[in-house]
């Protein structure tokens, strides 16, 4: 499958969350902004489905999926508590004032 | 305090929406994810709705492993020890009521199964869950054999349920919670699942002074967990930032803790203020992670089971409250649930 950018969100979306997710239909995109830098996840936990933008943000940056706990890097993907589970991260530019995510 | 009426009609609205969504859930009809099913049996047995739901359960068994286990979905026969204790606590308590022998042969392979699965401190392990969360599980299922099980089966589960029960409180904090650093670090959903699926039922057992001499110390693990969970409800009546999931395993725990060391009065207004923000958010049909989201299978059936339980809590006799969770002998029901026209249900091969 191509991968392109796409526009997901404004930065003044996050003057005041630190995450939100975009539906993109067939699937969700969680977004993160954190010490200054944004970062794209798969929204959804492999364990439960649990909505990853609702999880806590953690050094790392490392996002803890806020049903059962499962940890994951923001930029690789992997978890650290769950060795062989990981999640889809994904390349985000910033573009004027639009988060542009490669997906 | 909810009008009871209304929590009726709920429940008979919502119980035709899961039966609507039956081929997403059921064994029968293909493969699934088994905490999925675990999660739709709960919803049946609590509406009192077994008998015509047998098929369900029977499928359950034809998953079964050689182990005694289920995997975490059905299509992968490793032994998942979470799903699977939850699935045995299915068996044993629709078995009370359908006294099939296929099922009662699968129950025991599953007591063998946890028994030998069972490691030296009293846990359980389960990759995929923290290990307190785990252990309450089995822990579950045992209450659940001893309460009502054949009387060989609790002599054979005895030892192993003492262990797994030392191990639970023997790791409960002094602030009553019980943490997990690598999986939840909040405590909330742990320490709301350890007090009713583990500690609560060993007050409760006709034998418990036999099975459970050190009531005392149980009593005061339950009490200290309770006030806890009371103290870690927010403002608006939800737990853990708004999870519904979270907010549902508080309240129902509590709606045990409450009947058993009779503190209704302490209780009260922190369950219904939870139910009012788990009603608050509810989709039209079914209920979502957090508000806003969309709706799930999974989290319909926890709200499912959370109306179906504070109906019992509204009841004068503190067991039926008890009785939803298996740890007293009788049939839980639901007086008043309007069948909805399903399909007919026949086994498929699964």
């Amino acid at each position: 499958m191509t991968r392109s950018w796409h526009s997901l969100a404004k930065v003044s979306d996050f003057n005041s969350a630190k995450s939100k997710y975009v539906d993109l239909g067939n699937k969700e995109i969680a977004l993160f902004f954190v010490e200054g830098k944004f970062h794209a996840t798969d929204n959804f936990c492999p364990h439960r489905g649990g909505p990853l933008f609702r999880g806590n943000i953690e050094p790392g940056p490392n996002i803890r999926c806020p049903l059962h706990g499962w940890n994951f890097d923001m930029k690789s993907g992997q978890s650290l508590n769950m060795p062989q589970a990981t999640i889809t991260t994904y390349p985000v530019e910033i573009r004027g004032e639009e988060v542009f995510v490669h997906i | 305090m909810q009008n009871i009426n209304k929590i009726k009609n709920l429940i008979n609205s919502e119980y035709a929406y899961l039966m609507a969504e039956h081929d997403n859930w059921s064994l029968v009809s293909g493969s699934k994810n088994m905490e999925i099913v675990a999660h739709a049996l709960r919803v049946i047995l609590h509406a009192g709705d077994v008998k015509h739901h047998e098929a369900e359960w029977l499928a359950v068994v034809d998953c079964q492993n050689e182990e005694g286990a289920w995997g975490g979905e059905s299509d992968n026969p490793k032994s998942a020890p979470w799903a699977s204790a939850f699935l045995a606590l299915m068996l044993i308590r629709a078995n009370a009521i359908l006294k099939n022998k296929k099922i009662t042969a699968s129950i025991e392979k599953s007591i063998d199964f946890f028994i030998k699965d069972q490691k030296a401190d009293g846990r359980w392990i389960d990759p995929a869950w923290a290990d307190l969360d785990t252990t309450s599980h089995p822990v579950s299922f045992f209450n659940v054999v001893l309460a009502i099980g054949e009387p060989k089966w609790k002599k054979k589960v005895l030892k192993s349920w003492r262990a797994g029960l030392k191990f639970i409180t023997d790791n409960q904090n002094p602030d009553g919670s019980w943490v997990d650093k690598d999986f939840h670090p909040t405590g909330v959903e742990t320490t709301a699942h350890l007090v009713q699926d583990s500690v609560i039922a060993s007050l409760c057992f006709p034998d418990r002074k036999e099975v459970a001499p050190n009531q005392d110390e149980l009593k005061k693990v339950c009490a200290k967990g309770m006030e806890k969970l009371i103290s870690f409800q927010a403002e608006n009546g939800s737990y853990d930032n708004d999870n519904m999931d979270h907010t549902m395993d508080s309240m129902r725990s509590l709606v045990i803790i409450s009947r058993v060391l009779r503190e209704e009065k302490k209780c009260t207004p922190v369950i219904e203020k939870a139910l009012d923000w788990i009603l608050e958010y509810k989709c039209a049909q079914g209920w979502p992670d957090f508000p806003g989201m969309k709706v799930n299978l999974e989290r319909t059936c926890d709200g499912l089971d959370v109306l179906l339980k504070y109906m019992v809590w509204r009841e004068k006799d503190w067991k039926q409250a008890v009785r939803r969770w298996g740890y007293v002998t009788g049939i839980p029901s639901f007086k008043g649930l309007r069948r909805p026209k399903t399909k007919q249900l026949s086994r498929a091969k699964v």
